[in-house]
């Protein structure tokens, strides 16, 4: 029993389409490191954790690990683990724009 | 076991849960799917006498953790003895022990890869065969 080729395909074109909202929040969580807002290492492991938990179910294994890794990164490392995940999570946003464009020729 | 297994699903990833219902969809026989987003929604819907015949928990959920939600459903006698498995994204060493330990029946790490390792622990606990055994 497995997915079927085209349910795998419509839950990743819906995962990637979710991602650009992703990039933004990590982007503004980024910002907010740089403020030294209070909570913002949390709220970076916690955009940490969510896409270790969904990125490999996806096809997106990168995006699982460089979420471990801000999840579980010690203070001293939390703003490189999470510029590796925007730059991981960009990589793919990037891809699609592409696919699409080239769709849509 | 006859019918129809009725299975909850409390998670709070969208993606997630989609793929889970998609998952549980295709199964053969199918799974009838409830979702609930958070520990509060789960709470409520699980009201007596209404019972699932096993609960996909997420740990990490907004306001009240998975190990919490477990807690207030165990306690809650029509609920007893309704398998619920552990959904988490925390793979550390021991994690499997301490939620075995906290009073779940079994644990499924996420990102989901392997989704025939959900589906095998789902039917292991509703007591159905396996299809790789």
């Amino acid at each position: 029993m497995s997915l079927s080729e085209e349910a795998r395909a419509r839950l990743r074109a819906r995962f990637v389409e979710g991602l650009a909202g992703r990039l933004e929040r990590l982007q503004s969580v980024r910002a907010e490191l740089d403020a030294a807002s209070p909570d913002a290492m949390a709220k970076a492991r916690t955009l940490g954790h969510q896409l270790s938990g969904t990125g490999g179910s996806f096809g997106f294994p990168e995006l699982s690990e460089h979420g471990r890794a801000l999840e579980l990164a010690p203070e001293v490392e939390l703003v490189p683990a999470l510029e590796a995940l925007l730059h991981a999570v960009r990589l793919v946003v990037d891809q699609a724009e592409l696919e699409a464009k080239e769709a849509d020729r | 076991m006859g019918g129809v297994s009725r299975i909850a699903l409390v998670e709070d990833n969208d993606d997630n849960r989609a793929l889970i219902a998609a998952l549980l969809e295709d199964a053969v026989p199918p799974f009838v799917l409830e979702e609930y987003v958070d520990g509060a929604a789960a709470l409520a819907g699980m009201s007596a006498p209404h019972r699932p015949d096993l609960i996909l928990l997420d740990i990490s959920l907004p306001g009240m953790d998975g190990t919490e939600v477990l807690q207030a459903l165990r306690q809650r006698e029509h609920l007893r003895d309704v398998p619920i498995v552990a959904l988490t994204a925390h793979a550390m060493r021991g994690d499997r022990e301490r939620f075995l330990a906290l009073g779940f029946d079994d644990y499924v790490t996420k990102p989901i890869v392997d989704e025939e390792i959900l589906i095998g622990v789902i039917r292991r606990r509703l007591g159905e065969p396996v299809e790789s055994e």
